[in-house]
């Protein structure tokens, strides 16, 4: 709930992703539900017949097709000629969108850290599996004027690094994530118009965020499901937001917008706002079902590796 | 229902003007708030609009806190006020109103509703016209009256009492009469006793059983008195009350009244010097702090002197603290001796009546003297010089006869020879008696041995201090045949000669005689100077007591009963007020004076022949009478809590020291009230932070 007193910001890939933890991701891959056209040749499975080594199907040949896909043993039987049709395997699209406002950095540990390290974990799987990524940064100002000379910057709430592909990009991707710094509002409803506009071909798209807007979730994630992504929307909580341990008269100030909310702490208003938060995020989770949103809402303090290897494998995230 | 009544409103109500708006304006001030920046407020604010809109009472919610510091801040002025309320309960159909008017209840420590001091008495009268307004006119009023046929009219008799009683009205449902009798009553300057007012009350206070008929008895029940007075009573452990009395006894005065009084003033001749005479006048006080104060001494009401007397303060068990000073004076004739106590302005004294006492000093008395017998020339000589107011003589037989008249017309007899046995067979006379070689009969002293004969004998030792044988030396004289004498057990020995006792003093059940039991007449002593001395100093001895010096002093509400000589018709009694009453005596000549009400000095005068230690002024007779409250236990002014009566049931509803009459203070629950609020608003505020 506080703010992160001093945080540590992460300065390279190496911060972000353990050795260890790079070893087991190296054994998975994205998957996605639905199944999206690709770009370019890549491991997944596409909906086009193609030249993977896989066997489809048959069908006649008519003329102009390849003969060097004709079935000869076939041939050989009945004297027909029928042509093999194999797999095709395309690239997947992966666009993780962390928040970079400053209610992101509260949180011990800071949820803002634990978005950059999953955004990192996502990235390096995307990337080793041969899927485009890309990586963007919603908020006031997610890259200092200073560090925006590489990535390209789309509008003001968002700050992108889009297509990614191949393992020598990781460090790439690493950098970009690194240099992202929460301040400021969130603006997701205008930061998703921008992101859903500015889409490249569909794919899974995953939201980092507490999803607090106080303008409302609502019209930001139809903005993005509405462009046919597959949505995963991980809310990251702190564990003081969780469960608040303060207490007394307090002057509480928004970090984001500076609104100021005098409350004295007792029982019943502690009880209250825990079943608010429970409220907001059930009803969080419900707008997201219905909307076939794959839907987490994580402690900060949540390993790595277990949201990687368990729960996002347990929603089929990843395989 | 009664409503309270506050006995500090101002003090209540002007720090409630403070207090109440200070209270308010600290709650305007918002409240200091520890600042903290968190991630976002958006559930912070919906959870406190959703308790506040769950909350039942949301405005009284919102100030809980300060409604509660409202309430205790209310009860606190609230106590501060005083309130008391009239817990005294309506009072009876029939009442006997009981106001005692005593000394001690012209002591001014009590306080009217102004905070000015007040007596005691205005004290009590003020409460008994409180009494008799809060009396049932009867008949009730309006509708309901006439709907339930209204009550009858409670009624009361009033009775004022010090040392006596009086009614000063009878039974009456009339407030006007009743009023009038209670504001008529007057302060006296007498002891308080219960007991003449008790019996006066009797009849109707004292609960009776009646028999009925048959077997059946009925018990009336008495009229119960009310009772104002400062307890002080001088007979409440022997007062012989009446049985089946209620006294609801309602306690004036407080404790720790600083008085400063005149308890005891009284005249006697010094012993050395007879001529001399001395006034011991005996001071109280009961200050708590030490009093410095000047006696004035005045003799016939001109001021004589002047002494200063440093008084201790009351101890510690509550005895007052006590001095005297004496003043000496030579005074033959009569007079009226005064002592005052002279109080300066500004300083305590509850009680006036007490400051002042008097003493009348009678003239010197002429006695009577009567020589029995042959005396002979020196005797004749010794007492013909004397200041008397007869001399005669008589021979035994006219002595034994005079003996038999109760008024005899003599004091003294000078006695040289007794009737015989059989004039006398009850043994020696009531009297006094100067004896000079003559035994008295009776067995007193026992003749061993008449005297004669050639011995001679002299005076070896004698009561060389006995107001009798002052300056009598009985180292020149020879008696020549000295009888052998022994004193019996009524007989004291004053001088012993060479063979035995010769001098006695015989005092029993009114004989007083002296006894020279040689005969002087055988012995060189009436050629010495100190013989008439001793005469003159033995008549006087025996019969000075006789004549008093000072009249006996009356206290106010006592009856002087006194003798005028016989055939006096009218005396004329002069109060010091100078209110004249013409009293009648007796045949006897006996005259009831009183009973005295004031104190001071109390004049009989009459025509006629004044009594032998009467002045006569202007041709009247004149007796003085003194009359001085000289009363420790009225003069310490003590106010008891309760009346300590036998036989009576005594319903103490007096107040308490920090209440108002027949009140119960309110504050002590008040304040405990506030403190519960205290705490429950801790409870409450404890509930809204606990997390």
């Amino acid at each position: 709930m506080l703010p992160t007193t001093t945080p540590k910001r992460p300065e390279s890939l190496d911060d972000l992703l353990t050795g260890n933890l790079v070893a087991k991701l190296s054994s998975i891959d994205l998957a996605s539900k639905k199944m999206f056209a690709g770009k370019m040749k890549g491991e997944r499975r596409s909906k086009k017949r193609g030249e993977s080594v896989e066997f489809a199907d048959h069908r006649p040949y008519v003329r102009g097709d390849d003969t060097r896909f004709i079935d000869w043993n076939i041939f050989g039987r009945l004297d027909r000629l029928f042509l093999k049709l194999f797999m095709e395997e395309e690239d997947l699209s992966l666009h993780v969108l962390i928040d970079t406002s400053a209610s992101a950095d509260c949180g011990d540990p800071s949820k803002f850290l634990f978005c950059q390290k999953v955004a990192a974990a996502l990235g390096y799987v995307g990337l080793v599996n041969l899927n485009r990524v890309a990586i963007t940064g919603f908020g006031d100002d997610p890259i200092p004027v200073e560090e925006q000379d590489g990535p390209s910057r789309i509008g003001e709430v968002t700050a992108s690094l889009r297509d990614l592909r191949g393992r020598r990009r990781v460090h790439d991707m690493g950098r970009f994530i690194c240099s992202l710094t929460p301040s400021g509002g969130s603006r997701f409803t205008e930061a998703a118009k921008r992101v859903a506009l500015s889409r490249r071909g569909k794919g899974v798209m995953v939201l980092l965020s507490d999803c607090f807007f106080k303008e409302g979730y609502e019209q930001g994630l139809r903005y993005l499901v509405g462009r046919g992504y597959d949505l995963v929307v991980i809310q990251v909580l702190s564990p003081e937001e969780l469960d608040p341990k303060v207490g007394g008269d307090l002057r509480l100030k928004d970090v984001e917008d500076g609104d100021v909310a005098e409350v004295t702490i007792s029982a019943p208003l502690l009880k209250r706002y825990k079943a608010n938060l429970g409220a907001y995020c059930d009803q969080l989770r419900m707008f997201c079902a219905r909307r076939e949103i794959t839907h987490m809402t994580l402690p900060s303090d949540t390993p790595i590796e277990t949201l990687m290897l368990e729960y996002l494998r347990a929603r089929g995230v990843v395989r | 229902m009664s409503w309270p009544t506050f006995l500090s409103p101002w003090l209540g109500g002007i720090a409630a003007m403070i207090a109440i708006p200070t209270l308010v304006l600290l709650y305007f001030l918002k409240l200091r708030r520890r600042s903290m920046d968190v991630s976002t407020t958006l559930l912070w604010k919906k959870s406190i609009e959703d308790l506040q809109a769950n909350a039942p009472f949301q405005k009284l919610r919102k100030n809980i806190l300060l409604l509660m510091q409202l309430i205790v801040l209310a009860l606190v002025l609230f106590a501060l006020a005083q309130p008391v309320l009239d817990s005294a309960l309506p009072p009876p159909p029939r009442s006997i109103i009981m106001i005692d008017r005593s000394a001690s209840m012209g002591a001014l420590d009590e306080k009217d509703p102004n905070g000015d001091p007040e007596t005691r008495l205005a004290h009590a009268k003020r409460e008994a016209l409180a009494f008799v307004e809060s009396m049932s006119s009867g008949g009730g009023t309006g509708a309901l009256g006439a709907l339930f046929g209204g009550s009858s009219a409670d009624e009361a008799m009033v009775i004022a009492f010090d040392g006596g009683a009086e009614v000063v009205q009878p039974f009456t449902s009339s407030k006007a009469l009743l009023r009038e009798a209670i504001q008529a009553i007057d302060p006296g300057e007498s002891t308080t006793r219960i007991e003449p007012a008790a019996k006066t009350a009797e009849p109707y206070a004292a609960s009776k059983t009646i028999s009925g008929e048959g077997d059946a008895f009925t018990t009336v029940e008495g009229v119960p008195i009310i009772l104002w007075s400062d307890g002080g009573l001088a007979d409440s452990a022997s007062a012989q009350l009446p049985g089946g009395l209620t006294i609801d006894y309602r306690r004036v005065g407080t404790d720790n009244a600083p008085n400063l009084a005149i308890t005891s003033m009284q005249a006697q001749r010094v012993f050395e010097r007879p001529s001399e005479i001395e006034v011991f006048v005996a001071i109280q006080s009961t200050d708590t702090q030490q009093r410095e104060i000047d006696v004035e001494f005045g003799i016939d009401g001109v001021g004589a002197r002047v002494r200063r007397i440093t008084l201790p303060p009351r101890n510690s068990e509550g005895e007052p603290g006590t001095g005297g000073v004496v003043f000496k004076l030579e005074r033959s004739d009569a007079a009226v001796l005064s002592a005052a106590l002279i109080i300066p302005e500004g300083q305590a004294d509850a009680l006036e009546a007490d400051n002042v006492a008097w003493a009348t000093l009678a003239p010197a008395r002429r006695m009577s003297v009567a020589m029995v017998g042959s005396p002979g020339v020196f005797v004749r000589n010794a007492l013909t010089h004397m200041p008397l107011a007869s001399l005669d003589s008589m021979t035994p037989e006219e002595f034994a006869a005079e003996l038999k008249d109760p008024s005899r017309s003599h004091e003294v007899y000078v006695i040289t020879e007794w009737p015989g046995a059989d004039e006398l067979p009850d043994g020696p006379p009531v009297g006094r008696f100067l004896c000079l070689g003559a035994v008295p009969p009776g067995g007193a002293i026992t003749v061993k041995r008449a005297g004669g004969g050639d011995n001679v004998g002299a005076m070896i030792r004698w009561q060389r201090d006995h107001p009798a044988l002052r300056y009598v030396d009985f180292d020149p004289t020879r008696i020549l045949g000295p009888p052998l004498l022994e004193a019996g057990d009524d007989a004291v020995v004053l001088g012993t000669g060479s063979e035995g006792p010769l001098l006695f003093e015989i005092d029993r059940a009114g004989t007083r005689a002296l006894v020279v039991g040689f005969d002087v007449l055988s012995s060189t002593w009436p050629r010495e100077w100190t013989f008439p001395l001793f005469i003159a100093q033995a008549v006087r001895y025996l019969g000075d007591d006789l004549s008093e010096l000072a009249s006996p002093v009356a206290r106010p509400g006592e009856v002087v009963r006194t003798t005028v000589p016989v055939g006096v018709t009218s005396v004329r009694h002069t109060t010091p007020d100078g209110e004249r009453v013409t009293l009648r005596p007796g045949p006897d000549g006996s005259v009831v004076v009183g009973p005295i009400e004031r104190s001071g000095v109390h004049t009989l005068s009459w025509e006629g022949e004044p009594g032998a230690q009467d002045a006569v002024v202007n041709g009247r007779a004149v007796r003085l009478i003194a009359a001085s409250m000289q009363d420790s236990v009225e003069s310490e002014l003590a106010s008891n809590q309760t009346l300590d009566l036998s036989r009576a049931e005594v319903i103490t509803s007096n107040r308490a020291d920090d209440g108002a009459d027949g009140s119960t203070p309110l504050w002590p629950l008040l304040v405990l009230l506030g403190l519960v609020v205290v705490m429950v608003e801790w409870y409450v505020y404890n509930q809204k932070v606990r997390i």
